[in-house]
């Protein structure tokens, strides 16, 4: 087996991975840093703008799914992370949540006031947050650059008196192509394969992709376990990747530091496969999914849905009261096509509809449940979630307030990805609004009512208290040294929104720390 | 189809699977049994393939612009089931889903994977799982029941008309067994992703494709 020998190894490219190797090799020069990705490393020319080959930037080529097969757990993989397909929407960190993840958790720092954690000048979240919307380019978007659906929405919650926002984008002369998700053919979306990923191969970091990590090395020095680099397998890129930096074959990386940012569901397999104690069994426990409903409505006439900005306009009006958002997607055709569970002619005819579809979501903060989790088995890994009926009860209730909404903005007609029956009502279909009543039948039954996800967290959560986290509030296991998990697997519990700035933000935070106590790792 | 592996399926459907090689009497038609350990050939499941294709989207209706010959094509381009081993649980599946008179014998779950497949709570107490059960059966039997009584005893899902494929299809993806509905479920989804996912489809609905 070839053997590498570096300072740092961040496992992972994402908004966690890719910001922390940006962040060390701007601020430790000299350091050798290797960033090992999992997935492929894509250009613009390989974005088609067609859905079925963009499943190569996702997890499992797009497959992946909870254990009962229900709710697919989409995520990127390749360079970039999610960062490269995802929509570019940016949410500050939400103050309240840290302070309760301080409360709940026991997790210190991560200041939110302007504070200098750990002694390092201006070291705090909205310092870092700040930072990031300097490299990422992120604003918000403008008027005549909304679509027609995003700006029914908004019309929609003005009828319904409620209020509606915009992203904040991380985008450069946006084409406004409506492919985000199936990466941007433009170079405009500021993810991490664009920004911080080159910055740090610019400042002499070894990016090896397609690179399968199938353990992390542990070793005992001085009768305490610590991370020694990673072992796997380099495969050959798939068709479409740039060359990588390495053959294909097996490979060892050992370093000083090894830092975790594969993802909430590739962190915990990656631990827990390379025998992390777990006296407490809290590895990959209380996943959060963030499980989302899509709503459509039909309109009487043709609308802009697939072409423009996909997501802009969202509301947080329930948030704090109910713990939801209601935030503006479309989807391309197959997407579309798959979402709804109906056969024949019922499912065509209502595909015709398709440039007549508003469409937008309800995204649940689900809470914490520890039966909710990321199984590992020495054959397979599996993800175990169901929605608690807390959660169902708050998703009946999120539902019925979209269906209202979607009538408030317009439609005639007024769908749920569902076949349950619900009141007199055969499926959810609804051509008047006193229907949306029924809502509250609605079971969520796992394949008969389509519930998706993109934001996996939580499942090496941050906690001082050994019993409610893996890792400390430096991101450090409180098992292995030099040993760092830094993503949306960090996160005790839900960070309350779209993820990929509160993910970014932790990350600048700890690469600046980490660069600050370097002494810390540095001996090993 | 990457969940559905080999052993997850025979992880799901232990009792059937265990009890149809030993003919133990689920079924007078036991010889299915052999579909389970022997991997169908494409003959015993491509008419059923083509059948459920025909039933998840209107091919051959005057406005679908796909014949099932373009879809069955693009379709096992995209889904290689002959060639990947992934795909055999679907192969099995498929042979055991053409079989109309197996599927209201289901029998009741022993092992905790499969108290996934019925939609009963793992930590269920053993009398509330069994009470569950019974009543998920019952009504799985007067489903299949009303669905004989309006259709007949046929014996074959590629035999049946068009409103039966339907009506047998739906059976599967309204059914209270999880396992089923995972089927139908995520059958329909494979289908639909060759459909949408070719040009021809695009402009039937309107959709004007890449722009690059």
């Amino acid at each position: 087996m070839r053997t590498i020998d570096t300072d740092v190894l961040i496992i992972g490219s994402g908004a966690g991975g890719g910001v922390l190797a940006g962040t060390v090799t701007e601020l430790l020069p000299g350091k050798r840093v290797v960033i090992a990705e999992k997935g492929g490393w894509f250009a613009r020319d390989f974005m088609k703008q067609r859905e079925w080959d963009a499943r190569f930037m996702y997890a499992d080529k797009q497959r992946r799914t909870t254990a009962d097969g229900a709710i697919p757990v989409r995520s990127g993989e390749a360079v970039g992370g999610g960062t490269i397909i995802n929509e570019a929407m940016c949410h500050d960190p939400i103050p309240a949540v840290w302070a309760r993840w301080r409360s709940e958790y026991g997790i210190d720092k991560l200041s939110f006031d302007d504070a200098d954690d750990y002694g390092v000048p201006h070291l705090n979240i909205p310092a870092c947050t700040e930072e990031l919307k300097r490299r990422l380019n992120i604003q918000r978007v403008r008027d005549g650059e909304l679509n027609e659906n995003n700006s029914i929405f908004e019309a929609a919650c003005a009828a319904a008196g409620i209020p509606s926002q915009r992203w904040e984008r991380n985008v450069r002369d946006c084409a406004g192509c409506g492919f985000c998700d199936q990466g941007c053919a433009y170079d405009a979306k500021q993810g991490c394969d664009r920004t911080y990923v080159p910055d740090a191969i610019a400042r002499g970091a070894q990016l090896i992709h397609s690179f399968d990590i199938g353990s992390i090395t542990i070793e005992r020095r001085h009768g305490v376990l610590t991370a020694s680099g990673a072992a796997g397998r380099v495969r050959t890129p798939e068709r479409g990747s740039r060359p990588n930096s390495v053959a294909a074959g097996l490979l060892h990386v050992r370093a000083k530091l090894v830092v975790l940012a594969a993802g909430a569901i590739a962190d915990p397999v990656l631990m827990l496969r390379s025998g992390v104690p777990d006296p407490n069994g809290v590895i990959g426990r209380g996943l959060i999914l963030h499980p989302a409903l899509p709503v459509a409505g039909i309109m009487d006439r043709p609308i802009s849905n697939y072409r423009g900005a996909p997501g802009v306009s969202y509301s947080r009006h329930y948030a704090a009261s109910h713990g939801f958002s209601l935030e503006v997607s479309f989807g391309h055709p197959v997407y579309g096509s798959t979402i709804f569970p109906f056969f024949g002619a019922e499912h065509f005819a209502l595909m015709k509809n398709y440039t007549r579809l508003a469409a937008f979501g309800v995204m649940l903060v689900d809470s914490v449940d520890p039966k909710n989790r990321v199984e590992v088995t020495p054959a397979t890994t599996r993800i175990h979630y169901r929605l608690s009926d807390a959660d169902r009860e708050r998703m009946r209730f999120a539902a019925e307030r979209a269906v209202e909404l979607m009538f408030d903005g317009g439609a005639h007609e007024v769908v749920l990805p569902s076949n349950e029956p619900i009141g007199p009502l055969p499926v959810p279909r609804f051509r008047r609004v006193a229907d949306a009543v029924h809502v509250r039948e609605l079971q969520f039954v796992p394949h008969r009512t389509m519930i998706t996800s993109s934001h996996c967290q939580a499942t090496v959560k941050m906690s001082e208290d050994v019993r409610l986290g893996a890792i400390n509030s430096r991101c450090e296991s409180h098992s292995v040294r030099n040993l760092v998990v830094c993503d949306a697997a960090s996160f005790p519990a839900s960070c309350g929104v779209n993820p990929m700035l509160a993910i970014m933000a932790l990350a600048r935070y700890q690469g600046r720390r980490i660069a600050a106590e370097w002494d810390r790792y540095a001996e090993a | 189809m990457d969940e559905l592996s080999r052993r997850r399926f025979l992880s799901l459907c232990s009792v059937l699977a265990a009890c149809l090689p030993a003919c133990s009497g689920i079924t007078q038609r036991t010889r299915i049994a052999s579909a389970f350990v022997v991997d169908p050939a494409v003959g015993d499941y491509g008419n059923t393939l083509r059948a459920v294709m025909r039933t998840v989207l209107p091919i051959g209706s005057p406005e679908f612009p796909l014949d099932i010959n373009v879809l069955e094509e693009r379709f096992l381009r995209m889904f290689p089931l002959e060639d990947e081993r992934q795909f055999l649980p679907l192969q099995r599946t498929l042979t055991y889903f053409d079989h109309l008179d197996l599927a209201p014998h289901v029998a009741p779950p022993l092992v905790a994977a499969e108290r996934i497949a019925v939609d009963v709570p793992v930590r269920t107490s053993e009398a509330e799982f069994r009470l569950q059960c019974a009543e998920k059966r019952n009504a799985e039997s007067l489903a299949c029941d009303a669905f004989f009584a309006r259709f007949g005893p046929a014996s074959h899902f590629s035999a049946l008309d068009g409103n039966g494929q339907l009506a047998w299809l739906r059976l599967w993806a309204e059914s209270q067994w999880s396992v089923k509905r995972e089927f139908a479920d995520r059958l329909r989804v494979l289908v639909c992703i060759a459909a949408y996912s070719a040009d021809r489809m695009w402009l039937e609905i309107g959709y004007e494709g890449p722009l690059v």
